[in-house]
């Protein structure tokens, strides 16, 4: 079993009556809502505690893209994952990930992740997700009527780009480029493994099983929300012939651990609170361009991305946790919520959402150690001994890794 | 009415539409949310007119139309359709989507079309005016927008419960996305550049309550239009809905040569 430190990094000053008085917490949030010195201050702390919890062992860091999003305040991933590459030893780079229909050309996308894989000595794990309609069709602009058609030609357009060794001529539909011939090019052959973030759509399962990629689904709803879309894939692996391997899927959880569940509800609750109620405040008519979903996925019933989440709204920490929203309490109680999630999902990847909404860096910090010290070691033999896990990173051996020489700083006064 | 199919020599895919009434032929080219059918506006102007009612490519019946990228694909495809019927001359009552095909049509081949009726045309932004986005609206109710009165969705769009509610809700995300592929984000076709290539004597009918395309824009569109007058008249975008009868009396008229 393996385990991912995942940061959403969110906006932590959003005000009290955010939700009464303002539409959106994305695609139009009030600007003048956002200070710099605090973005400052947490960008900073934010990247501090990823490195932490490498440094605590856990076997991934992630970061991901949003765009004009007050929850999630990173437009572009590779900046941080550039940073994490030089900042962290082992763990892998989870980049989940870049929006590839958005970039012209997309040979931008397979030169910076092959600069990441090759910095990294070989760390990177490349998310390709479609992103979300709020992200893509209204901040960025994209054309719901074509993204989907784009997105599958840009991941052809990337995957070409790092394994063929001959320069080529790309004359698609949505990209014209007469001499592809990228550098860098990706330490892992053939290439990085490549994750699907998605939220409910059945294109994305077969698209996971048909070229054997890992489908991450991350919602903010909850394991036990989470069992119809998993098993969803599960059925499609098998209905498509394809071996059952948990570690194909990946699951993101909000999790809290502390000495004990009423430690919990006092130090953490407000904060869980913040991230339900005013980070996934999302107009509705941003959810869901026309085009965006497929018909297929409307006519099955799947809900749009940030549907499920807005059930958490106004419940108690007890029926939070009771509902899966929230894995939480005592390491032991984690311990045994986590064997739940892990043997009912079927999953052998977890995205562990351990900073929520507004947490401040030592809950943070306190949460995320009690993790990987007392929980983490308990999980570890979930899938081990009856699965390969052939979706993490295959880093060059110790041995060829440079070591990075410390930095100095000079004080002034 | 019943639709009937054809498959144009340029297209893989075919094409639906509604052929009826004896007269002069009017070309009806329907709104950015789609037609109905035969809607009660075909019938009244068909009381006069030879009305040709298509679904245009991704709406309704008529395939997608993924390889579709401007507006001439969108001319050809109707000048295709012309000859496969054997019309020459067309007046046209273009809508919405429609009206800005329409124009480009007259613009483009202006010894098709005879007169030029353009009903809340989309296709000019203005800085200014903007109007609102018909693509960022909660989804089950997604053409509340379209109307004067949206708590007339019920009655005008879902028939009192004679259309599926998420039948209904599929079949709107599918035509508004037929749209989108030509009007996403920003509905600025270009086609202001090529209205002044407009011979046929043009009406720009608009309504004082369409959030979408607000009635000001009547005079945007005059502006690049040699033989242009406009008229506002009261309703929201739909109102070939709202008030069928207003419509084709106008469009009658002015088809005439009534003014």
């Amino acid at each position: 079993m393996k385990f991912h430190w995942f940061h959403l990094m969110p906006y932590p000053e959003l005000p009290e009556d955010f939700r009464q008085t303002h539409r959106s917490v994305w695609v139009d949030p009030d600007s003048r809502l956002f200070d710099p010195v605090v973005g400052h201050r947490i960008y900073n702390e934010y990247l501090d505690t990823l490195e932490y919890a490498a440094e605590l062992g856990f076997d991934g860091v992630g970061v991901n893209e949003h765009h004009q999003n007050a929850y999630g305040l990173m437009p572009s991933p590779q900046l941080w994952a550039a940073a994490l590459a030089r900042r962290t030893r082992d763990a892998s780079i989870v980049l989940m990930g870049q929006s590839i229909a958005l970039y012209n050309p997309p040979t931008r996308v397979a030169e910076e992740m092959a600069m990441l894989d090759v910095i990294s000595g070989g760390r990177l794990i490349a998310g390709f997700p479609v992103g979300t309609s709020m992200d893509t069709n209204y901040a960025v602009g994209a054309n719901p009527a074509t993204l989907r058609e784009k997105y599958r030609e840009n991941h052809d357009l990337i995957i070409k780009a790092w394994t063929e060794p001959e320069m080529f001529a790309w004359n698609g539909k949505f990209n014209k480029l007469r001499y592809v011939n990228i550098w860098p090019r990706p330490i892992q052959k053939p290439h990085p493994p490549i994750w699907i973030p998605g939220g409910g759509s059945v294109e994305t399962w077969d698209f996971c099983a048909e070229m054997d990629y890992n489908y991450s689904y991350l919602s903010f709803s909850g394991y036990k929300r989470g069992q119809q879309l998993m098993k969803g894939f599960h059925d499609r692996i098998e209905a498509l012939g394809r071996p059952f391997n948990p570690f194909q899927a990946s699951f993101a959880q909000q999790i809290i651990v502390a000495n004990s569940m009423q430690e919990a509800e006092d130090k953490y609750f407000e904060h869980a609170r913040y991230f339900f109620e005013r980070c996934l405040h999302v107009y509705p008519g941003f959810a869901d361009a026309p085009g965006y979903r497929t018909e297929a996925t409307i006519r099955a019933g799947l809900k749009a991305q940030v549907g499920g989440s807005a059930l958490a709204v106004g419940k108690s920490f007890k029926e939070l946790v009771d509902e899966g929203f929230l894995v939480a309490g005592s390491p032991d109680e984690v311990t045994e919520q986590m064997e739940h999630l892990i043997t009912s999902l079927k999953v052998g990847h977890l995205f562990c959402l351990l900073h929520l909404g507004n947490l401040p860096q030592d809950k943070t910090m306190a949460s995320t150690k009690l993790f990987a010290e007392q929980v983490m070691p308990r999980l570890r033999h979930y899938w081990e001994d009856d699965h390969e896990d052939q979706w993490s990173p295959k880093p060059l051996p110790p041995s060829e890794r440079v070591e990075l020489r410390p930095v100095r700083q000079l004080t002034t006064a | 009415m019943e639709p009937i199919s054809t498959t144009l020599p340029t297209e893989a895919n075919p094409t639906v539409y509604y052929r009826g009434g004896q007269g002069d032929a009017v070309l009806a080219l329907h709104h950015l949310a789609g037609m109905q059918g035969w809607e009660p506006l075909h019938a009244a102007l068909a009381e006069q007119f030879e009305v040709i009612a298509p679904f245009h490519p991704g709406f309704g019946p008529t395939a997608d139309a993924t390889d579709f990228r401007n507006e001439l694909d969108l001319v050809l495809h109707y000048r295709a359709l012309l000859d496969e019927l054997g019309v020459e001359r067309v007046h046209v009552l273009g809508h919405s989507i429609g009206a800005w095909i329409g124009a480009e049509l007259a613009a483009i081949y202006p010894e098709r079309v005879e007169r030029l009726m353009l009903l809340n045309p989309v296709g000019i932004w203005d800085d200014e005016l903007r109007g609102e986005d018909p693509y960022a609206q909660p989804p089950m109710a997604a053409t509340a927008v379209l109307l004067a009165d949206p708590e007339r969705r019920d009655e005008l769009i879902l028939r009192h419960g004679e259309v599926d509610a998420t039948e209904n809700y599929v079949q709107e995300m599918k035509d508004l996305k037929a749209s989108a592929r030509f009007l996403w984000p920003v509905p600025d076709t270009g086609v202001a550049r090529r209205l002044p290539l407009i011979k046929a004597p043009t009406l720009i009918v608009t309504s004082t309550n369409d959030r979408v395309v607000p009635a000001a824009y009547g005079d945007v569109w005059k502006r690049h239009i040699a033989n242009a007058s406009t008229v506002t008249i009261d309703g929201g975008h739909l109102v070939n809905l709202e008030d069928p009868a207003r419509v084709a009396g106008l469009a009658a008229n002015f088809f005439r040569g009534a003014e």
